[in-house]
């Protein structure tokens, strides 16, 4: 058993990413630029890759079982890549309702129905995941209107869509500008994106030569999100060394000394700091004067003669 | 002026070309502190208060607060997903120019800041991931991770609240959002001074200087 304690970083080995577009932006060969990928065909489409690498074709989940059943078969690969994961929930619904068809009359998922299929993706991908595996969702894009800007979003149905987006640590849109094609990971009014790693637009390379940019990119992803464990943990040492020193504090001076250092601090560590100072303040009974701008000993109220 | 998170993300709302359950006069309530809370607003309240101090709520069986009983089996979920060494309800200000916007974190751990969401009807993510708010916290706060957990309630009408099955999802800084911010809350100053508002919101910022 190892705990791990809030002031030491967690390494998030295996990113899930999710890239959409329009269909024929080359989304399926960009997918097989991953680290030893296994493409799951939900959309019969993988056809018309280039650099095409190897590929489960899928009729139904029965298909997914048998390969998720047998770790062996797996083995050889680090990435797997539903594509698309429309189309996957699609058949994954299909798979519900056969098995509970009460979870699907008239063939849509009830209320109830919709519940198993958001767990039923959490914990599939869960289980990729726990294999060793990276995940990359490819989905195609659609466009709402809202008002009279147009949002693009990946084209997943219902209730799903949600899931899919929660379950995804990067999102990235894939679209032509001019004759570049861009992959953008920071969200716009124009599309949804997820951008851990802060990234700038890509310009993707010609399909030809992007033959290991995805796993280039899960293995800079990897980095970002260490990073912001790494980071997280330090500035966690930091409050807890602040919580300490202001425990033991018993004066309103030693508070107001403190005000000024808490307040150069940067701009996460600052609020915590003043936070943790106004609570012990709180608890010697002090109040705060504007007059004075620091906190004092209240004043007796003088009796009423 | 001196203007919350809170009263931008009313302002946003209002400003969509498809809402119409947020009219003027709401927004102008809002700016003005005449807010007249519903009973969602309480019960989502009277939860946050239970979530922060669950010691000070704590009755036979669960947890008490405003009129609203929760009870020990419905709140386990809830305390499971939230890191205690954290701290709660923490406030910072940004100057804006010669504007302050204040927002209040709802859970701060280390670089990882969370904001808990109660709602009445479906989960929809896009309607957390496009407001204005975690936007300003992540400018603000300056935070690596902003995570969401939206807790939807029920109290069936009797004031027993059932928590269900919470969603939880993460969003994440991005590089426009400071000019979104800034684009945002300058939209913001242009209406309350076309209306008329400014004075109050000035007045704030000097009573709290």
């Amino acid at each position: 058993m190892k705990i791990i304690r809030a002031s030491e970083p967690i390494d998030v080995a295996h990113p899930v990413f999710l890239i959409f577009g329009q269909p024929g932006i080359c989304k399926t060969s960009l997918a097989y630029s991953t680290a030893d990928p296994l493409l799951l065909d939900f959309d019969a489409g993988a056809h018309r890759a280039a650099n095409r690498r190897d590929t489960l074709q899928i009729g139904s989940w029965a298909d997914v079982a048998e390969l998720m059943a047998n770790h062996d078969a797996l083995t050889p690969y680090a990435t797997v890549i539903p594509d698309t994961v429309g189309r996957c929930l699609d058949v994954m619904t299909a798979d519900i309702i056969r098995d509970s068809p009460k979870l699907g009359p008239n063939g849509n998922l009830s209320q109830q129905g919709w519940g198993v299929l958001k767990n039923r993706f959490r914990t599939w991908t869960s289980s990729l995941r726990a294999l060793g595996k990276d995940v990359l969702l490819i989905a195609h894009d659609k466009e709402d209107k809202d008002g009279d800007v147009r949002v693009v979003r990946p084209d997943i149905v219902g209730g799903s869509y949600g899931e899919v987006m929660k379950v995804a640590d990067f999102v990235g849109y894939c679209y032509m500008s001019g004759k570049d094609r861009v992959l953008d990971f920071n969200p716009t009014d124009r599309w949804v994106g997820k951008n851990p790693a802060n990234w700038a637009p890509f310009k993707v390379p010609p399909i030809g030569k992007a033959t290991t940019f995805m796993a280039e990119l899960f293995d800079l992803g990897r980095l970002a999100l260490g990073r912001i464990s790494e980071g997280s943990a330090k500035v966690t040492t930091a409050v807890d060394e602040w919580r300490t020193a202001v425990a033991a504090m018993t004066s309103a001076e030693e508070i107001n000394r403190a005000i000024p250092e808490a307040q150069a601090l940067s701009p996460i560590l600052a609020p915590q700091a003043k936070k943790l100072l106004m609570d012990r303040a709180k608890a010697l009974k002090l109040v705060w004067s504007p007059a004075a701008s620091a906190f004092v000993i209240p004043q007796p109220v003088a009796a009423a003669v | 002026m001196r203007i919350s998170t809170t009263t931008l993300e009313s302002y946003r709302l209002f400003m969509q070309p498809d809402q119409e359950w947020m009219t003027e006069q709401s927004l102008i309530d809002t700016i003005s502190g005449k807010f007249v809370p519903t009973e969602a607003v309480l019960r989502g309240k009277a939860f946050g208060e239970i979530v922060e101090t669950p010691e000070a709520y704590a009755v036979p069986g669960g947890y008490q607060r405003g009129g609203y009983s929760f009870s020990a089996e419905t709140m386990a979920p809830v305390f499971a997903l939230i890191d205690r060494r954290g701290l709660f309800e923490v406030k910072a200000i940004r100057a804006y120019g010669p504007h302050d916007v204040v927002a209040v974190a709802d859970h701060l751990l280390g670089t990882h800041l969370s904001e808990f969401k109660t709602t009445g009807s479906t989960f929809d993510f896009d309607k957390y991931a496009a407001s204005c708010q975690w936007k300003f916290m992540a400018d603000i706060f300056d935070p690596a991770t902003i995570t969401y957990h939206v807790f939807p309630l029920d109290d069936h009408g009797n004031g027993v609240v059932e928590v269900k099955t919470p969603e939880s999802f993460r969003l994440y800084p991005y590089a426009a959002l400071h000019q979104d911010c800034c684009t945002l809350l300058a939209s913001f100053v242009g209406y309350v001074t076309a209306k008329g508002l400014d004075t109050l919101l000035n007045a704030r910022q000097q009573e709290a200087a």
